[in-house]
């Protein structure tokens, strides 16, 4: 357990859909610099927690904090320290690359920069011809890439990311992973929900198994081999098929 | 930048670069010029018209030569009611309404010479003005660009990444109604501008008017693009927007003010031509005329008056008295007749007025018309001042008869000095006070309807905050 002060904070965070409870009771911390990567099948809770933190879900019992603040109480305020990262990024594809971030850091608030533009694309290896190219001509890894650009130019407190490695070739995958490992050194945090259990055990400093709603584990990569983080991950994998 | 402004840029940079939407508001553009440019050469040709048919008709009066009064009475001459330059605007009822009255002893004749008998059949104008652009096309317009403000937004996840960034649903509702909001100023600004400046090229307008039309045209639109947003904030996808606000458009601007109308006609029922003019007729056949049962008792009546007791010792023509005494009667009954009819449409106005509750553009039109000054009430008013005109004439010739015919009666010649003495007809339009106080209702519909569509717009922010379901 991290001795940072949480900047994400679930305690008791509790989401129904009628009957269905998609989480239960959910307790976690991740601080400023920390990457916390949430693992298991679909509808574990993955994505539900991220949208209880986003504010985009009311929960129905127990609090979410981003940097202390109640999201349900003030979830634009809570919104203004997140950055957020789709499984498909979703851009304006008649807008260039640019004109979409540009977009997106106006939103957040943020003077737009041409130089930290070009030098946070530069991180990514995002090619720089393409910037000024309509973003519906883009590839899924250069979205992904603009996607996290755009999280990145919010200079957030903490970015969540829902599934942003999936469907990558090798090459864009591990662009992205290099960018996540030197934004947490940087002191953000990073709550990460992937199916991918040896990315995850590449970028995480935690990883929490979640099934059916609950978290039932939180693992060190750092205490296990890759060959144990897969056995994990095919139990996982057995389950969701049970 | 400002988030507003922000959103604002954003989408109209979207919206330049989607063709069928640019296209589409370059047809409407195209439209409402094409719309302006033969409302402004149908006037120019009727105001040309109707000053060369004025001199003729002068130059006919004076050149009748020697003739009895009441001859040139019926003889007569035109009124003609002036277009106004707004009409360039809205052509509102002028088209469908009489523009002439021939101002004829004894007769109360009805306002004849319809602009709409010297047109084709083709293209009704009265459908195919900047008013019509700006009610009918421009919502349907609106409503296109409208839908997917939101909706698509939603559709293409964009909408969370923009939620995630921390503006908030109020002010991305803010955002979307200044959005929407410019482009229909945009341009409906740009049509309304035009329009103004080719008004204004037509003849006098009234500025005061002219910025109260603006006004009226700014809160409907205004309106109709807070329901829009609104469809678009609760709608799950474009194409259902798109499809709630094709039905909401068809309803209450198509369909609406004709049912309105419809309704109205049944509510209160005006007379056929036939029937009015046929009720006139009885009415008039019912007093005891000088001439006929009523000559008895009107002649002993003149006779005390001059105090002779001989027709034929009157110091005045008798004829004239009974002429002028016979238009005071059938006044009496036209006054009865027309004011019954005019309280008919009175009537239809108010019946009109329920339609308000589904469509705020029966409201708008009655402003739109009344600023331009082709509504019924202007109608009226041209009808009762030619009224007005008609009698005084037919007075000024039974006056010359009475004073100079005496025992001449109708051998009685009058010459050119009278014709030059008769006064041509001048419409005065009613005062902008006067059309303000009979639009106080129309405006405060369109006020409520304003304040309820942006609650609605407003309210439906609410739907934003349901994205991670």
């Amino acid at each position: 357990m991290t001795t940072q002060p949480p900047v994400l904070e679930a305690a008791g965070l509790t989401k129904r859909f009628g009957e269905a409870v998609a989480l239960d009771r959910l307790d976690l911390q991740v601080a400023a610099g920390e990457t916390v990567c949430l693992l298991g099948a679909n509808g574990a809770g993955k994505t539900t927690t991220i949208n209880l933190f986003l504010g985009f879900l009311e929960p129905s019992a127990g609090t979410a904090l981003v940097d202390g603040i109640e999201v349900a109480r003030s979830p634009a305020a809570a919104r203004r320290r997140l950055g957020y990262v789709a499984e498909v990024v979703a851009l304006y594809p008649t807008l260039t690359g640019a004109e979409n971030l540009d977009f997106f850091a106006q939103l957040a608030g943020e003077r737009v920069d041409p130089g930290v533009r070009d030098a946070i694309l530069a991180r990514l290896r995002f090619p720089a011809s393409a910037i000024d190219l309509p973003a519906g001509s883009y590839s899924k890894g250069m979205r992904q890439k603009l996607g996290l650009a755009i999280a990145l130019m919010k200079q957030a407190s903490a970015i969540l990311l829902d599934e942003p490695l999936s469907g990558l070739d090798p090459a864009a995958a591990n662009d992205l992973v290099a960018v996540l490992r030197e934004t947490a050194a940087g002191g953000t945090a990073l709550l990460i929900s992937t199916h991918d259990i040896f990315r995850a055990k590449d970028v995480a400093t935690r990883i929490g198994i979640m099934r059916h709603g609950q978290l039932l584990a939180m693992i060190d990569p750092a205490t296990l081999s890759a060959s144990e983080l897969e056995a994990i991950y095919l139990t996982h994998m057995a389950e969701r098929t049970e | 930048m400002s988030i507003v402004t922000a959103i604002i840029a954003k989408d109209l940079r979207e919206l330049r670069r989607a063709r069928r939407v640019f296209a589409m508001a370059l047809l409407v553009l195209a439209l409402g010029l094409t719309a302006l440019a033969t409302s402004y050469v149908r006037i120019a040709a009727y105001e040309s018209d109707r000053a060369a048919t004025n001199v003729a008709d002068r130059a006919t009066w004076e050149a009748q030569g020697a003739r009895n009064p009441h001859s040139a009475a019926h003889f007569s001459k035109w009124a003609f009611k002036p277009l106004t330059a707004q009409a360039v605007l809205d052509p509102g009822i002028a088209a469908f309404s009489g523009s002439a009255v021939w101002m004829e002893a004894h007769n109360r004749n009805p306002a004849v010479a319809r602009p709409i008998d010297d047109q084709t059949v083709i293209l009704p104008s009265g459908d195919f003005s900047v008013a019509w652009v700006l009610q009918v096309l421009m919502p349907l317009l609106v409503a296109v660009i409208a839908a997917g403000c939101v909706a698509r937004e939603r559709e293409r996840g964009t909408l969370r990444l923009m939620l995630a960034s921390g503006v908030g649903e109020l002010g991305l509702v803010r955002a979307k109604l200044a959005s929407i909001g410019a482009v229909t100023l945009l341009l409906g600004g740009a049509i309304s501008a035009i329009g103004a400046v080719a008004a204004t090229g037509a003849g006098p307008v009234d500025p005061a008017q002219l910025v109260l039309w603006l006004i009226a045209y700014a809160a409907f639109l205004a309106i109709v693009v807070a329901v829009s947003v609104a469809v678009s904030l609760r709608a799950r996808s474009s194409g259902q927007a798109l499809m709630v606000l094709a039905g909401l458009w068809l309803f209450a601007i198509i369909l609406t003010p004709r049912a309105a109308v419809s309704l109205a006609e049944y509510a209160a029922p005006a007379p056929t031509s036939e029937k009015f003019w046929a009720d006139v007729a009885a009415a008039k056949e019912s007093y005891p005329s000088p001439f006929a049962d009523g000559m008895e008792a009107f002649g002993a009546k003149v006779m005390a008056q001059y105090g002779v007791t001989r027709l034929e010792d009157l110091p005045v023509s008798f004829g004239g008295l009974q002429l002028e005494e016979d238009e005071r009667l059938g006044n009496l009954v036209y006054d009865q007749q027309f004011a019954a009819l005019f309280a008919v449409y009175a009537r239809q106005r108010e019946w009109l007025r329920w339609a308000n509750l589904v469509s705020p553009l029966p409201a708008l039109q009655n402003i739109s018309m009344a600023l331009s000054g082709t509504d019924m009430p202007h109608q009226i008013a041209f009808q009762q001042q030619a009224e007005r005109r008609r009698r005084a004439l037919v007075t000024q010739l039974n006056t010359d008869l009475i004073e100079n015919g005496a025992g001449a009666d109708f051998d009685y010649l009058a010459g050119p000095q009278l014709w030059a003495e008769v006064k041509d007809f001048a419409f005065s339009p009613p005062s902008l006070g006067a059309t303000l106080a009979q639009l106080w209702r129309d405006a405060l519909i369109l006020l409520i309807w304003l304040v309820a569509a942006t609650l609605f717009a407003l309210r439906s922010a609410r739907h934003l905050a349901g994205e991670g379901r």
